[in-house]
């Protein structure tokens, strides 16, 4: 129930412009042909360690307790040269038809093993959760720069009233480096993230304060006194807010619709772990299938946070309790992500979908001293994540890290290079996305990054 | 026809030259400059290879030719590059380049290898020394000197009595274009109290002013806007946009901006009173330094000392650089970037790995700059003025007297035993504790030989740690203090802690040393040490004492945050050993040269004055939310000592001697009564006001050991309840975050391009070289002050031009240069040249008023006219920069939240104070995240506490800007969030039911106008009384409820806050 109006005028344009309308139609990609269409982002807080993962070290076992030696250490570990080489808790094996290894500590992952494409290499700038939490959602350990997720909305967000294009799926903890890991920054702000929470209400605000016929009737009320005011205003971001209340007024309905799960199939929500009787396993579950109905409904990209579930800097943080606790984050998540790979792919889906699973780093493949209660710190030379889907080649493994895990010897990988591949996949030339700010030409990867196009076409098979 | 023919392949050649060399200039020379001349260049290049100019390359190095052109399967570079075996991988010790890049090589190569460089004094991509290219570059218009432009004479009548007036209007007369008619004077009414107060007019107000016949009623109405408060509350917070205002630190634990709110304070204060621009900005730059600070001695308060929180705002991570490298080179980027901004419209922070690309801003300027920042020490500043507590102070010494006396008489009437003193069972009491020598008399068979025994080996330890300690230990002096507690200096022996609650009279008796808590446990303190590191000696140990979470702090390259600091936990002083060295186990090493350069400092704070208090939770041992706002916290420093064993001195026990004096005990009562003749010689020396350093110990111990009794007699008690009471009046020091020049200046290395690990030579301190590379004074430190005076010389060019051109865009939406924290080439250039130096140079004359700045715009005409243009003014400019009419603009955050506050009845008009939290949706405490009240108890938004964490999420929602970075000109987006918010948030709604009840009193058919004239300042016209009548009856009808009821007029309230009308000012 819009209101009529002429066309633009060039005044009208350029308002828009400024207002950040424009850029909602939709930025310049796609530069090529694109091979996914979405990303979902597993975002693992804190710190999953990649020696108890996805990089088996049996040198740690054979030399556990015995200490690392000063030429071990690192600016990029939290190291001292008397810490000790510490083994796996966990017993990695080869899977599937591809024979990728993967840890006792993730079954499930297991068992899509070769739909994984993982990357063993990854290296950051510094062993902190703020700044590489930020480093890998905006490109930079400070900040104060548009989203992963902006971009790709940014890149190729679609002109739909009733859908935002980046969606963060949190369960109740807000990562370090707070909500501006997933902020548009200075994008225009339809691009930031829409938090839909796992308990309570689904999005702020979403919920109708009033009872849809007086809703309707104030808005009927409002489209009246506001045209009029228009007019004698004569200014088109008059006009703008005035649309805007209808595009809200809808999402009032596509996203709780989206967000309920109710018609999904028994069989559907007891794969995503919905069913649990641990309160953090069923959230998460509840909202990686929310991650499925995003994306087939077009959301360009989705993020899952993981839920805190103990006084912690965050969850994958282990500094102690290395078993316990990251059986108990494997035990919130592993379940979800497999089937959540499973259930694309099981769509047809999957092709177009790419499936992130990341940390902000990994763990020291040492500690201060082998005890019950040992943990591992923060390291991030050499830590390992995985790409499904979107066009990635499954059971492969790109780069590697030395005998104990702890440094990168082969093919270093920057969080730069692995959003220009991932951005690459969307159709998008991570050097061409750009938007004009402080009056230069900024992007996600700024100088940096180089597309692997390797894990897409021909990779080093295990 | 040959002619022709010549033409066309002249063309054609000179367009594959352009290409080429586009491809040279964008792709090749870039990466030459970037990654191969810092080796490959100069007179003795690495391999015999340069390529720092074409014949370097073409001579070829000791791996044969380099390049050959056209063939790029020959030569050694391309396979270097590619990392071929064979050859040396390059870049040397660094990642391949990309692909895409070797690729270019390739192409560059093929193509025939285009290299227009004769000489090799051009690495510069531009080809130009930067000599030439900064010669070129100070040319730009912002950097030009103001000029004093007269105010062109214009036709129009009403338009000409305004010089800015005169000046915008003679632009539209250049472009055929005509002004707006005047504003009616309800819109006036409603502008203007937008945009000097960010509230809506109180509807009686827009009634005088509509009605009133004066002449000068609009200028009546604006210099009482001017003098209001909420005046100083809505600019104050439009310089906090640009001074990225925040109450946290953000990154992992948000940690406390220690009285940040005291700055905001001060800005508002700042507005209302008018203090001068000049001095705000001196103040900001270098407060602490100024020899006239500004005081504001009613309240007693150093005003001049709350400026420097200016740099002590941005993000701030805890740690420090032997910890994690590269975090305050960070931080030091965001203050670069916040001065150069904030004062002066420049992008100084694009200099940090590269001479600037486009201004005339080298990398040397940028090391300049941070140096100066770099050389003060982030500390938190006691603001009291001295006469603050002087006289409180001064009551509280004179009683004392009389309370040592009764004290000391009531101790020594009722001295017990040692006896029946208890000990811990599970411990052996050290030889430094007397009960030591009770227990080994006690289970002596021979008391006298018991007692002989442990006089020779007192008396000998004593002797060894004496000449030990002598030997071992250097005195360490050259502290410096800060702090009310601190004020009257160093203690003299036997100074006493009068206690301020409890049964007991004195909390402690004190040796001599720096004590904060001689007078209250309120005053606050801080004691800072010299640069430790640099002695030669490892350790330092500090004899000390404290409670009440204050702290010793080892500041390693003066980190913002540090983590090392401890909290004291002894009444009797004890010896702390710290290293001073800036190597230790835990962290990175280091080689001889970073340790050289690398500073260590100690500090010890009270919760006051300590920088990082509270600090992460958790860091240094639990501490609830309740004891840290406590302001009771104190310490007592002795001395220190500099040394290389590995261990503090050793108590020397010299105390012991006079329990030892004359004739030996034979059994365990003569014995005990030693013990009591040593602890009464001590009482008696003290309440005689001659107690030595031995004889405050015993009496410590007395106390704590409860010899003497706990209680007071009737006449002690009088006393200390008067002192208490006393006590109680003494405000509670005030502190803010800030800056301390302690240290000789130290210059700051030039990161070679911006790379922290890789250091060029140390760039010396000063100002930018455009703006006068104005350098510290000789025995000047940071040169801050030196900084403070360039920039607020009349004739910088940038600092006028850059607030006047703000505050235009304050008043009117856009500035006359759009960008406006970017006057370089980046930036936009002037609309109006003129009117902007005319402005600045006013501006400056009337001794930098920004009252008189402003209210010069708001009475201009420009100001004044209506709110919208004609269609040929839009048709011909669209977004305005005429200024043709006035802009329609949406409320910013606050002002929105502020006027929903304001039209329910809800708004609380106090001044000043602590933030509130806002409403959160979950609550955080190990990040101290709280939930507030929904609607802030009715506060202005000001006064909502910004958390880098989790912003205010209303006000987020509206484009209040991102605490981080400074933002002089706001973001206005349209978004679903901003509709969702104001239709169903709860605070709204919440609004809407107390105006509701509100004008439950007017009279139903009255009800309409009312609102409209509450909400928009304006009476509603006919059919808009019908349109909203007819809402509310429809409203009744949904809800079957009386017309006249709270529920229907809460929901016609709640479409009103929806209206535009509402959200917009036009």
């Amino acid at each position: 129930m819009s209101v009529e109006r002429p066309p633009l005028s060039r005044r009208e344009f350029a308002m828009l412009a400024t207002a950040g309308m424009l850029a909602r139609q939709g930025g310049a990609a796609p530069h090529h042909a694109p091979k996914a269409r979405s990303v979902i982002l597993c975002f693992m807080d804190g710190g999953p360690s990649h020696v108890d993962t996805f990089d088996p070290k049996p040198a740690l076992e054979k030399y556990q307790g015995r200490q690392i030696g000063e030429a071990a250490v690192s600016t990029k570990s939290q190291s001292t040269a008397d810490r000790v080489w510490f083994g796996s808790p966990w017993k990695f094996r080869q899977r599937g038809q591809s024979g990728l290894w993967v840890s006792d500590l993730l079954p499930e992952i297991a068992s899509v093993a070769d739909d994984l494409c993982v990357i063993r290499s990854m290296i950051g700038k510094q062993p902190l959760h703020g700044q590489q939490n930020l480093l890998l959602h905006t490109g930079r350990i400070t900040g104060s720069a548009p989203s992963f997720g902006s971009w790709v909305s940014y890149g190729l967000g679609d002109s739909r009233d009733s859908l935002p294009n980046y969606v963060l799926l949190n369960n109740d903890w807000i990562p370090n480096g707070g909500f501006e890991n997933f902020s548009s920054a200075f994008l225009p702000a339809t691009h930031s993230a829409t938090m839909l929470r796992a308990k309570g209400a689904v999005v702020d605000n979403i919920t109708p304060a009033d009872q849809p016929v007086v809703q309707r009737r104030k808005l009927d009320l409002l489209r009246d006194q506001d045209s009029a005011y228009a007019k004698t205003a004569g200014d088109a971001a008059i006009d703008s807010a005035i649309r805007n209340y209808e595009s809200a007024f809808r999402l009032q309905a596509s996203v709780p619709d989206l967000a309920d799960i109710s018609r999904e199939s028994e069989a559907t929500r007891r794969a995503y772990g919905i069913d649990s009787s641990n309160d953090y396993k069923k959230h998460y579950g509840l909202q990686c299938l929310r991650a499925r109905r995003l994306v087939e409904a077009g959301v360009r990209f989705v993020e899952i946070t993981c839920p805190l579930t103990h006084s912690n800097n965050s969850p994958w943080d282990q500094h102690g309790n290395l078993k316990k606790y990251h059986e108990e984050n494997a035990m919130i998540t592993d379940q979800a992500v497999a089937a959540l790979i499973k259930d694309l792919k099981s769509r047809g889906l999957l092709d177009t979908t790419i499936v992130m699973w990341a940390g902000e780093m990994g763990r020291t493949p040492h500690t201060p001293k082998i005890t019950e209660t040992a943990g591992r710190d923060h390291h991030v030379n050499g830590y390992s994540i995985f790409l499904a889907g979107g066009g990635f080649r499954g059971g492969i493994v790109h780069g590697a890290t030395d005998e104990f895990g702890n440094a990168v010897a082969e093919l270093p990988t920057t969080i730069h290079d692995v959003h220009a591949t991932v951005l690459h996949q969307l159709g998008i030339d991570h050097r061409r996305l750009n938007f004009r700010f402080g009056g230069r030409d900024v992007s996600l990867t700024d100088v940096h990054g180089e597309v692997l196009h390797g894990l897409a076409n021909s990779g080093r098979a295990v | 026809m040959i002619g022709v023919v010549a033409t066309f392949f002249a063309l054609a050649f000179a367009g594959a030259l352009s290409a080429q060399q586009d491809h040279f200039e964008s792709r090749i020379r870039p990466v030459l400059v970037d990654q191969c001349l810092s080796c490959h260049s100069g007179e003795r290049p690495q391999g015999s290879l340069r390529l720092d100019n074409r014949h370097g390359w073409e001579a070829g190095g000791k791996s044969g030719p380099t390049i050959v052109p056209g063939d790029p399967a020959k030569g050694s570079l391309l396979r270097a590059l590619r990392h071929e075996s064979g050859v040396t991988a390059m870049p040397l010790g660094a990642k391949k380049l990309a692909a895409a890049v070797i690729a270019d090589f390739e192409k560059w190569i093929r193509d025939g290898a285009f290299d227009p460089r004769n000489s090799s004094t051009a690495p510069r991509p531009a080809g130009k020394s930067w000599a030439e290219t900064y010669a070129q570059r100070k040319e730009w218009w912002s950097l030009k000197p103001v000029s004093r432009p007269a105010p062109p004479v214009v036709r129009h009548a009403q338009w000409s009595r305004n010089p800015i007036d005169r000046f915008l209007v003679a632009r539209m007369d250049k472009a055929g274009l005509r002004p707006a008619p005047p504003a009616g004077r309800t819109t006036l009414a409603r502008r203007v109290s937008f945009v000097l107060t960010g509230l809506p007019p109180a509807p009686r107000d827009v009634y005088e002013f509509t009605a009133s016949r004066d002449p000068k009623a609009f200028e009546k109405l604006v210099d009482r806007l001017l003098t209001s408060v909420h005046f100083g509350e809505h600019w104050a917070r439009h310089w906090m946009d640009v001074v990225r205002y925040s109450d946290t630190y953000g990154y992992e634990w948000d940690i406390p901006a220690k009285g940040a709110w005291r700055y905001r304070d001060y800005l508002i204060r700042a507005f209302v009173n008018d203090v001068p621009f000049d001095q705000l900005v001196r103040e900001q730059i270098a407060g602490d330094l100024l020899p006239n600070p500004r005081v504001d001695s009613a309240a007693g308060i150093n005003e001049s000392l709350i400026g420097p929180m200016f740099y002590q705002m941005g993000e701030k991570r805890h740690g420090d650089s032997l910890q994690f490298n590269g975090i305050h080179q960070e931080m030091l980027n965001d203050k670069v970037d916040a001065f150069s901004k904030s004062f002066q419209a420049m992008t100084v922070a694009c200099a940090r790995c590269h001479d600037h690309k486009l201004d005339a801003v080298s990398q040397r300027d940028y090391y300049a700059l941070a140096g100066m920042f770099m050389s003060s020490r982030w500390v938190s500043n006691t603001l009291d003025t001295a006469r603050r507590h002087e006289e409180t102070l001064d009551r509280l010494s004179a009683l004392k007297p009389r309370i040592r006396e009764l004290a000391g008489q009531s101790w020594l009437n009722s001295l017990g035993g040692i006896a029946s003193v208890k000990t811990d069972p599970k411990t052996k009491p050290a030889i430094e504790d007397p009960m030591h020598i009770w227990a080994e008399l006690e289970k002596s068979e021979d008391v006298a030989a018991a007692w002989r025994s442990l006089r020779d080996t007192y008396a000998k330890t004593s002797r060894e740690r004496h000449e030990t300690n002598a030997r071992d230990y250097t005195p360490l002096t050259g502290w410096s203090t800060d702090g009310v507690g601190l004020r009257r200096g160093p203690v003299a022996k036997g100074e006493f802690a009068v206690a301020t609650e409890g049964p007991s009279p004195v909390a402690a008796v004190m040796p001599s040393g720096f004590f904060t808590n001689a007078l209250s446990p309120r005053m606050n303190g801080a004691l800072r040490t010299p640069v430790l590191n640099h002695s030669g000696r490892k350790f330092v140990s500090v004899l000390a004492a404290g409670g009440d979470f204050s702290a010793h702090r080892l500041v390693v390259d003066n980190a913002y945050l540090t983590e090392r600091q401890t909290y004291l936990k002894t009444i009797q002083p004890k010896w702390t050993k710290l290293s001073a060295a800036a190597y230790e186990k835990g962290n990175r090493a280091q080689t001889k040269a970073e340790a050289a350069e690398t500073t260590v400092w100690l500090e010890f704070a009270t919760k006051t004055s300590n920088p990082n208090f509270p600090p992460r939770v958790g860091l240094g041992g639990k501490c609830t939310d309740e004891e840290a706002r406590d302001p009771r916290s104190w310490f007592g420093f002795l001395r220190a000592v500099t040394h290389d064993v590995d261990a503090p001195p050793a108590d020397e026990l010299s105390r012991f001697s006079d329990l030892f004096r004359g004739d030996d005990p034979a059994t365990l009562p003569e014995a005990s009564e030693r013990f009591r003749q040593w602890a009464r010689r001590a009482i008696e020396a003290w309440r005689g006001n001659r107690a030595t350093e031995d004889d405050v110990w015993v009496i410590n111990w007395a106390i704590e050991s409860k010899l003497v009794p706990g209680e007071m007699t009737s006449e002690l008690r009088a006393a200390v309840d008067e002192y208490r009471s006393i006590e109680k009046q003494l405000p509670t020091p005030e502190t803010v975050n800030g800056m301390a020049d302690i240290d000789p200046g130290r210059d700051y290395r030039l990161n070679v391009r911006g790379v922290y690990e890789d250091l060029g030579p140390g760039v010396p301190r000063g100002y930018i070289e455009v703006l006068g590379g104005a350098r510290p004074r000789p025995g000047s430190r940071s040169g801050r002050l030196e900084l403070a005076e360039a920039v607020t010389n009349p004739l910088n060019p940038l600092t006028a031009r850059v607030f006047v051109n703000r505050v235009w865009h304050w008043v009117f939406g856009a500035g006359l240069v759009a960008t406006v924290d970017d006057f370089g080439h980046l930036g936009d250039k002037p609309s109006h040249p003129e009117l902007l130096d005319y402005l600045a140079g006013e501006f400056v004359r009337n001794g930098w008023s920004m009252r008189k700045l402003i209210r010069s715009l708001v009475l201009s005409e420009a100001f004044q006219q209506a709110g919208a243009g004609s269609l040929k003014a839009q048709e011909a400019d669209p977004l305005n920069r005429l200024l043709t009419w006035y802009p329609v603009r949406r409320l910013e955050a606050e002002s929105l939240r502020d006027s929903i506050l304001a039209v329910s009845g809800r708004l609380d008009r106090t001044a000043f104070g602590e933030p509130a939290d806002p409403p959160r949706a979950k609550e955080d405490p190990e990040k101290r995240l709280y939930s507030g009240p929904l609607d802030g108890n009715g506060r202005r938004s000001i006064y909502t506490k910004m958390t880098i964490m989790e912003p205010p999420r209303f006000l987020a929602t509206f484009n209040q800007p991102a605490p981080k970075i400074p933002a002089g000109r706001r973001d206005q987006t349209i978004v679903p969030a901003q509709a969702l918010a104001l239709l169903n948030d709860p605070f709204v709604t919440e609004q809407a039911g107390f105006w509701a009840r509100r004008i439950d009193a007017v009279a139903p058919a009255d009800r309409v106008t009312h609102m409209f004239r509450e909400a928009f300042g304006r009476p509603p016209d006919p059919a808009e009384t019908a349109r909203w009548t007819t809402a509310a009856r429809d409203f009744a009808e949904i809800h079957r409820d009386n017309l006249d009821s709270v529920k229907v007029w809460k929901e016609v309230a709640h479409a009103m806050f929806n209206a535009k009308e509402f959200l917009y000012v036009r």
